[in-house]
């Protein structure tokens, strides 16, 4: 489940964040934001992303860094 | 009734302080917003002016009970203090004869936008999710316009550029010149000699006012005319709504910009349009509305033209929409993109009615009017 999760992820952010550049290895604890991967934008999209691809409805409250900053904690939040 | 924010930690869900997360803008508030206001908009100058404090008490606190349902808007972090805000103005408008409440979003800011991208999002996200009929802003800047994009607004690009006439080129450099560097202004004698050498030359003529005469516009004909004229409209507001006398009052607090004039147009006896623009002596006029009867727009724009000329002016701009682009293209103006008009509705239908006609949704019927744009406050 979560590996699914997490190719989903991968393949999601090198195609909207990296513009399709799969040469760049990112780490599941490495952060987005300060990465310069993802900016407010980039949330909002990941977040549509989320809500379109997985099923799941994203709370407010739930647009914190803490759910949604790497790519281990994205596949956690969506895997809960 | 603030909801309850948490923060997700390893062992699960743990409450945030009572007011974490994003929460209805309050008096409580206001120090640390028009702080954050002054240090994001006017680099930290007059962040504990009382004017400023007032400004944003009136225009998002004491507001029409009618629209306690779509409060501004703040993000407390979980120290509980203030690093996002977003100031929502709700107005009264018809959308195609139908009443709808258009909430408009400005001052979209945070405190640390590159550090915390989550802020501005979950503001914006949060007044998108309210229940007004449309959401709007007529001063989206290049990121928030990405946000109002990623969640389903719609930009309007007819109404999304500054036009901009020059009057007398070397004053108009020496105009641009002193937004960065005021102490330029000074120079502005300098440049008469070759103005008038550049007005021999057709391109920098004077413009002719042609058979219009022009008068200073109360807010009850203003009112009147502003109807009149947005009669065909898909989109405009209810006028009669609207405290124009207000309106206009605090559409003058624009010290950047320079004094407010208000004028009507005439044909004879007939009123065929008006404008309202700011300027500072030997400046740039910043055009904040232009509205004419049908078919007397590139009447008004001529006698704006003289008018700005005539007060010694070097030059105007202000923003486009479709029926002035259509004129000021063969008016020798250029046109640049500063920030955008965006709109969007969870209604399709509405959205449909949005993209059929004309909209006016700019101005006065907008948020330019505001003192937060184009005012000093010390």
């Amino acid at each position: 489940m979560a590996d699914t999760i997490e190719t989903a992820l991968r393949s999601f952010i090198t195609e909207n964040f990296l513009f399709g550049d799969d040469s760049r290895t990112i780490a599941g604890t490495d952060s987005l934001i300060q990465n310069e991967l993802m900016d407010s934008t980039g949330i909002l999209e990941l977040v549509a992303y989320l809500e379109d691809h997985f099923g799941i409805s994203v709370a407010d409250e739930d647009i914190v860094p803490d759910n949604l900053d790497s790519i281990d904690r994205i596949t956690a939040y969506v895997a809960r | 009734m603030a909801e309850p924010a948490f923060s997700q930690h390893e062992g699960g869900a743990v409450p945030a302080p009572p007011e974490a997360g994003v929460v209805p803008f309050s008096a409580t508030h206001l120090p640390a917003v028009a702080g954050m206001f002054a240090q994001t908009f006017r680099g930290g100058a007059g962040r504990s002016a009382e004017t400023l404090r007032r400004t944003i008490a009136q225009l998002f606190l004491e507001r029409d009970a009618a629209y306690a349902d779509i409060p501004s808007l703040v993000h407390v972090n979980a120290d509980g203090r203030v690093d996002g805000f977003l100031g929502v103005h709700v107005a009264a408008f018809e959308c195609a004869g139908q009443p709808v409440r258009v909430a408009f979003c400005g001052s979209l800011m945070a405190a640390s936008p590159d550090t915390d991208p989550f802020v501005g999002a979950k503001l914006l996200r949060r007044f998108l999710a309210g229940p007004q009929d449309i959401s709007a802003s007529e001063s989206a800047n290049a990121v928030s316009q990405g946000l109002w994009t990623r969640l389903r607004g719609a930009v309007l690009p007819d109404y999304s550029l500054e036009w901009i006439r020059v009057l007398r080129p070397a004053g108009f450099g020496i105009a641009l010149a002193g937004h960065a560097r005021p102490a330029l202004r000074h120079m502005a004698p300098l440049a008469r000699p070759f103005d008038a050498l550049a007005g021999r030359i057709g391109a920098f003529h004077a413009p002719q006012p042609g058979p219009c005469t022009d008068e200073e516009g109360d807010s009850a004909t203003i009112g009147a005319l502003l109807e009149r004229f947005s009669a065909d409209a898909v989109l405009r507001p209810e006028w009669s709504a609207v405290d124009l006398c207000r309106r206009l009052a605090d559409a003058r607090h624009k010290a950047r910009y320079g004094p407010m004039q208000a004028r009507i147009v005439r044909r004879g006896k007939a009123a065929i349009g008006l404008f309202v623009y700011h300027a500072h002596p030997d400046g740039i006029a910043h055009v904040l509305d232009i509205a004419a009867a049908p078919g007397q727009l590139p009447a008004v724009i001529d006698h704006l033209f003289a008018h700005a000329h005539a007060r010694g002016l070097v030059g105007l701009r202000g923003r486009t929409r479709p029926d002035l682009l259509e004129a000021l293209l063969t008016r020798r103006c250029h046109f640049s993109h500063r920030a955008a008009t965006v709109v969007t509705s969870r209604d399709p239908a509405l959205m449909d009615r949005i993209r059929s006609g004309r909209l006016v949704i700019n101005g006065l019927a907008g948020e330019n009017w505001m003192p937060l744009i184009g005012h000093d406050f010390a």
